[in-house]
């Protein structure tokens, strides 16, 4: 039996590799990554096999010998024919692709984690800087277990009156309303979520709503309503220790070093 | 003062009297120009700069200032230490090739200088008001700056027409050389302190915002310091990138053997240093974006989550190539050897260990993806990959990559080489267990990050993954050391036997890395938004706005179009200047 | 002949390595798109690296990393604080379409609710693709520029079937829209499926008087307007009684049977005339203040209750609006002497029940005492007779009863002397009687009489009970959006249903 090439090996390894993302990460095992992030592990591959093959001249003349072969050896003149009516063809493709106009929209991004302002206002009011204010009733947690409970049972109240319609009952982002939101809310059971965010930031996050979010944080879309219209201030705190009570993520305290 | 210099170096070029007069021309435009913002500017707050913009302008100037700034301050530190090392070894190529660059340096010198100028000239020009506000803070400095840059300009060129003439007198050599990095480094300080003071300003009165402190108080603020280590060992590892680019041109466009030997030797040494310098600056610059948000948290938020925080995906593809690039060109260096077929079955687990962490590396935090693929997802975010996108798995695989490029290195030194200690085989195995052991530990600490509480992940569970990646790094190097002390050689290094490609990832690595440094300036810089000065003065200029990535990352390509090409000429003069001298000895 | 290649491909890579950077127009197809001049570059880098040998190879490999890199960060979607300058703009279709996109996307928060893609889930506002030729029928007569600018000055006037009143007005705070960004835009929107018309026009309203930028803080109100304005038409009908302008009566069938239409207060303007308290009040408590003109008296005269909206009143008579069965109204005037006493079976909050003269029997007492009311407290009741005044204490009341049994005709009457679960002893002129509570087919107690004018508001009073706490918290929002100022807008866009063209706004 003849030795299977190099090249055609890779091209299997490739192929299997893109089915792997695609179908069993994205579909056996997951729910399916977008295709911007799998062109992204694909070219990773393709550079990834490159580095290992292109790593010994040897190596490297067996990988390129059937390349070679098709744009030079008179016996594979089928496939050198078939190969350059392709190439064209893909190109015009992939322009094609690119230049139509289209009416979907564009694939969007959205900032993480877009940054609050220096001071924590709750209507037009100054409680402080973002970097420093606490949640006021976050010591009770230590400090008084019972008055602690009162408020995230208020912080509770507060949830399913106001917040519960769009974040879901089990606070993962599946509320009854999610599925007609451009960007969908926020799923706090992601560990991704609370753990990332100091207190004054949900506070920031809650009370401003999509309306007030900074210019320099777009494309950041938010249908969050402004709750500072809605709910007090102590609500607000309320709901943010409910948060982490529910989902057991604590808010981090210090602002240093997040990504 | 043209008499002075004269007197001083040998005018035996046309040229070098070029380059004289590019200086005198540049300090008089730093003893000038200064003066002349000090003087009532009145009302003028900005004047436009024809066609590009004065944000671009100044953009473009000072980015190239400051990168050929860091290749005369990175590779004279490089030369310093070449030039001990060839007088501790007694072995000549390594004073050859530290006297070849700072020949080099000599070139870069007055285009430095010359940038240098024409960046103050486009600043008071397009900004004189913050440039009247500035020399108001700075005026001291700046004329401490002069003199630093008088002092810098005749030690260099003492350090290399004195060159032959001090062989003898290696030690004194050596003194002139430490003092050029004096007199360099003191000069980045003086300069950082402008630049930070106009990120993190300090001694500032809260209520008028009028600056009330001392001219002390203004240079030590907040990022001073970590900028001015940041950079430092920034330095160290873009100058030996460029001398293993410079190398890797010399090797390409070599046609004798013996050269192709030496710039081999060069590149790899060039590489060597740069890796130094790559593998510690993470964690100065850790420490960078530590000071900045706590400094102001919205700066630092900015930086890292919101309006720049796709460009630190552009910096991990970059740092994603930098590592894959390192590893290529040890995997091919081991080519040199005899005997590498013995390391050369790990490769593949190897090359597939780093292409899989730098995937996680790359994967983003907020997918790009269309409503369908949201939908599909069920969420802004994976449930999967998404988690990659936290910053305890970035931490964990940027330190299985760092013990992965550890590991090639040393298979490379292992390379050629058998040790003759009785204990080599459990010393193996004991290297093998540390290295699972810590595998095992990093992977497990963070796999748990994702359920501890933030601050204790910061402050706990990360610095413990960074002890163990030292830890092995640390005793492994020593158990190597003590079993290879006096191994027997297997093998010899074939200098010269290199394949082309290895020499154009060297060439890469080196655009990756001044890309990197033009990428981060733009952050550092772009982090102070609408502000010329943050929080004090704002900026209302029509520029007063954050660009595009991408509209930002093409003005760094136009940049690195210049650098590179100033570079090659540069690179060139001096392969211009070899062959006559060539011909002059043949004669 | 190979140099002259290798020359032509290097020439071609820089030219299209500069195009790429200076973001020139694709070739061959121009349009905005960068990527086909990075597809040319990449392709002559890629030729240039085979073609060349040393110097030049090297130079085409650092310009194609240096255009990776660029490149990268172009793939990324964009993110800028810039603020979009149309001062300048070309009056061109490509640059208001363009900027129109940016706006669409951006400023203009349009796709937090629109879509532009039909197999997306439908969202809170209607999928906008191939919107250019869908636009012109749309509204009948109306053109597509024309149904632009409606719905973009004055989304409430045209509704896509299925889709709520959402979308704001967005020239107004906080999406502040200039005239010129929404041109802009409506040529994006024509863009899609259809033709692009620049033809400037005048904004259908006044956008001057916009507080552009500056956001009002609202009241604490929890409510939706748009379903509070539903709860006031079909929930409660509040509509069927209230007039606000704009907004159509039911026609009578669609009530619900027992529903009495009545003439109620206009609200048309009501909370710019009445604080947001007084609106609350009026709705838990219709009864707390009634708005002259408006209440609703019933008295008994000549042993019949007559009921009618109270006209007006002095100290002898007043003035009743009646409504016949058949629809026709009448006046009458009562005097306040010919209304009958009624009984009173609970001698609490008299005067509030509006009592003015009562009759009662004090226990010590043969005959009862009448007289007008003068005062009222928790233990007595004051009684003006003749010229004097004369308390009684309320606990010391007789208490009349009247007793039907199954076994009698006639209904029994006295005084009650004591009652327990068996029995029921009264006292009928002197002599005590025992009655079986077996037997007790009704009775009937009062403790004394009295003349009201009783002036009540014709909302039901247990309105408060008839609505959720949403509800309540949706009308009220929906009432303090009756400023009076959108009534022209909604009276036009009633009318404009109904009329092709669109009425002007007053």
């Amino acid at each position: 039996m003849k030795r299977m090439p190099l090249f055609t090996k890779c091209l299997i390894l490739f192929v299997l590799l893109w089915l792997f993302l695609k179908f069993v990460i994205g579909g056996i095992i997951s729910v399916p990554l977008p295709s911007s992030l799998i062109a992204m592990y694909l070219w990773l591959i393709i550079l990834a096999i490159l580095v290992h093959v292109s790593v010994e001249d040897d190596r490297f003349r067996e990988f390129l010998r059937p390349i070679k072969e098709t744009l030079a050896d008179e016996s594979k003149k089928v496939r050198r024919t078939a190969l350059f009516v392709l190439i064209p063809l893909v190109m015009l493709g992939f322009t094609f692709s690119k230049v139509s106009t289209r009416a979907d929209p564009p694939a969007a991004l959205r900032t993480a984690h877009p940054a609050p302002p220096a001071d924590l206002t709750y209507r037009d009011k100054v409680i402080g800087t973002s970097q420093e204010v606490e949640n006021p009733f976050r010591h009770l947690e230590k400090d008084d277990a019972e008055a602690f409970r009162v408020h995230v049972e208020n912080g509770r109240r507060v949830y399913y009156q106001n917040c519960f319609f769009c974040h879901g009952d089990n606070l993962d982002g599946k509320g009854h309303f999610a599925h007609g939101f451009q960007p969908l809310p926020a799923n706090f059971q992601d560990p991704g979520i609370i753990p990332n965010f100091q207190e004054s930031f949900l506070f920031w996050r809650i009370s401003k709503g999509g309306p007030e979010l900074p210019p320099a944080a777009t494309p950041w879309d938010s249908a969050m309503p402004v709750w500072e219209n809605y709910l007090t201030e102590e609500e607000i705190w309320e709901v943010i220790l409910f948060l982490s009570e529910y989902t057991g993520y604590r808010p981090r305290t210090s602002g240093e070093g997040a990504h | 003062m043209m008499s002075l210099t004269r007197r001083f170096l040998p005018a035996n070029s046309r040229k070098r009297s070029y380059a004289v007069l590019v200086l005198l021309i540049a300090y008089a435009l730093l003893l000038v120009l200064p003066a002349f913002a000090q003087q009532d500017v009145g009302d003028t707050e900005y004047r436009p700069f024809p066609k590009i913009g004065s944000r671009n302008a100044a953009w473009i100037a000072a980015q190239l200032h400051l990168l050929f700034g860091s290749f005369i301050l990175g590779v004279p530190m490089f030369a310093v230490v070449i030039e001990f090392v060839g007088m501790r070894t007694k072995d000549l190529r390594y004073d050859r090739m530290a006297q070849e660059f700072i020949k080099l340096c000599m070139a870069a010198f007055s285009t430095t200088a010359l940038l240098g100028g024409v960046l103050v000239f486009v600043l008071m020009w397009c900004y004189p008001k913050v440039m009247n506000k500035m020399t108001g803070i700075f005026g001291p400095t700046m004329i401490f700056y002069v003199f630093l840059f008088f002092g810098e300009t005749f030690t260099l060129y003492l350090y290399s027409y004195a060159w032959d003439k001090m062989q003898n007198r290696k030690g004194w050599h050596l003194f002139l050389g430490v003092l050029l990095n004096i007199f360099g480094t003191a000069i980045m300080f003086v300069s950082n302190s402008w630049l930070t003071y106009q990120t993190s300003p300090s001694g500032i009165d809260e209520e008028t915002g009028n600056f009330i402190g001392t001219t002390w108080e203004a240079v030590n603020n907040f990022t001073w310091m970590p900028i001015n280590i940041h950079r430092f060992i920034g330095n160290i590892a873009f100058g030996g990138s460029i001398v293993a680019a410079y190398a890797a041109f010399r090797f390409l466009v070599a046609t004798s053997r013996e050269d192709r030997e030496h710039y081999d030797w060069m590149g790899y040494t060039g590489n060597f240093i740069a890796l130094c310098g790559l593998i510690p600056l993470p964690f100065a610059g850790y420490w960078l974006g530590r000071e900045i948000y706590q400094f102001n948290q919205t700066m630092g938020i900015n930086m890292m989550g919101s309006l720049f925080s796709w460009l630190f995906i552009i910096q991990a593809v970059m740092i994603g190539v930098l590592f894959i690039g390192a590893n290529y060109y040890l995997w091919s260096g081991m080519g040199r050897i005899e005997g590498a077929e013995k390391y050369a079955r790990y490769r593949p687990y190897m090359a597939a260990i780093i292409a899989v962490c730098v995937a996680i590396w790359m994967t983003p935090r907020s997918l790009i993806a269309t409503p369908q693929e949201v939908a599909a997802m069920g969420g802004r975010y994976h449930p999967l990959v998404g988690l990659f996108g936290l910053m305890t798995a970035k931490n964990t695989v940027v330190n299985l990559i760092i013990l992965t490029t550890f590991l090639s290195f040393l298979f490379y030194r292992r390379l050629g080489k058998t040790p003759i200690v009785g204990w080599a085989k459990i010393g193996n195995i004991a290297i093998a267990i540390i290295f699972g052991f810590a595998v095992i530990a990093i992977v497990s600490i963070g796999v748990a990050g994702f359920r501890v509480v933030t601050d204790f992940r910061i402050n706990t569970l990360t610095p413990i993954q960074v002890f163990i990646a030292l830890f092995v790094m640390i005793s492994v190097t020593i158990i190597d050391l003590i079993m290879y002390r006096r191994a027997m050689v297997s093998g010899t290094i074939n200098w010269g036997k290199m394949t082309d490609r290895s020499q154009y990832v060297l060439i890469l690595l080196a655009i990756t890395f001044t890309s990197l440094m033009g990428l981060m300036g733009y952050a550092r810089s772009g982090l102070r938004e609408n502000w010329h000065i943050f929080g004090v003065m704002p900026d209302t200029s029509p520029d007063s706005f954050t660009p595009r990535l991408s509209d930002a990352v093409n003005i760094i390509a136009v940049i690195m179009v210049i650098f590179f090409a100033l570079v090659g000429f540069i690179f060139w003069i001096g392969l211009l200047g070899e062959k006559k001298e060539g011909n002059r000895s043949t004669h | 002949m190979k140099t002259l290649i290798r020359i032509i491909c290097l020439v071609l890579m820089i030219v299209s390595f500069i195009a790429y950077i200076a973001r020139a127009s694709a070739f061959p197809i121009a349009s905005a798109n960068l990527l086909p001049w990075s597809l040319w570059f990449f392709l002559f880098a890629f030729a240039n690296i085979l073609l060349w040998q040393r110097v030049m190879k090297l130079l085409s490999f650092s310009l194609l990393v240096i255009w990776f890199y660029a490149f990268t960060a172009s793939i990324v979607p964009e993110t800028s604080t810039a603020k979009l300058d149309l001062s300048s703009i070309e009056r061109t279709p490509d640059a208001f379409v363009e900027a129109g996109e940016a706006i669409f996307k951006g400023k203009g928060k349009c796709l937090t609710c629109h879509t532009l893609d039909p197999s997306a889930p439908k969202g809170r506002c209607p999928d906008l693709t191939g919107i250019g030729t869908r636009a012109a029928t749309r509204k009948p007569g109306m053109t597509a520029k024309e149904y632009f600018i409606e719905s973009a000055y004055e989304p409430e006037k045209f509704l896509v079937p299925g889709y709520g009143k959402i979308m704001p007005p967005v020239w107004k705070a906080p999406i502040s829209l200039s005239n010129l960004e929404i041109e802009t835009v409506i040529a994006f929107l024509q863009s899609q499926g259809g033709e692009v018309d620049l033809t400037p026009f005048e904004p259908p309203v006044d956008t001057g008087s916009a507080a552009v930028g500056v956001e009002v803080l609202p009241p604490i109100l929890t409510g939706d307007p748009d379903r509070g304005k539903n709860v006031f038409v079909n929930g409660a009908k509040c509509v069927a009684c209230h007039n606000v302008a704009g907004l159509e009566k039911p026609i009578d069938q669609t009530l619900d049977e027992g529903v009495e239409v009545v003439a109620a207060p206009e609200l048309t303007d009501i909370a710019a005339l009445n604080s947001l308290r007084y609106i609350e009040e009026s709705i838990l408590k219709p009864n707390a203040e009634i708005v002259s003109g408006y209440g609703s008296a019933s008295v008994r005269v000549g042993g019949a209750a007559v009921q009618g909206t109270l006209v007006s009143q002095d100290s002898e008579q007043m003035v009743l609006r009646i409504k016949a069965p058949d629809g026709s109204e009448t006046e009458r005037t009562i005097l306040f002497s010919e209304l009958e006493p009624e009984p009173i079976e609970e001698l609490v909050n008299l005067k509030e029940k509006g009592y003015f003269w009562v009759q009662a029997t004090p226990a010590d007492a043969t005959a009862p005492i009448s007289g007008e009311l003068v005062e009222e407290d928790e233990e007595s009741i004051t009684l003006k007779v003749g010229d004097e005044t004369q308390t009684i204490s309320k606990s010391d009341v007789k208490v009349q009863v009247t007793v039907t049994t199954f076994d009698d005709d006639e209904p029994i009457v006295g005084e009650l002397v004591s009652e327990t679960d068996d029995e029921v002893i009264l006292n009928v002129d002197g002599a005590e009687r025992t009655i079986d509570q077996f037997d007790v087919d009704t009775m009937e107690s009062s403790r004394a009489f009295g003349k009201r004018l009783a002036v009540t508001s014709p909302m039901p009073s247990n309105f408060p009970q008839l609505l959720s706490v949403a509800d309540m918290n949706d009308l009220l929002a929906f009432l303090t959006t009756l400023t009076g100022e959108a009534a022209g807008e909604t009276a036009a866009a009633a009318e404009g249903a109904e009329a092709a063209e669109p009425v002007p706004a007053e």
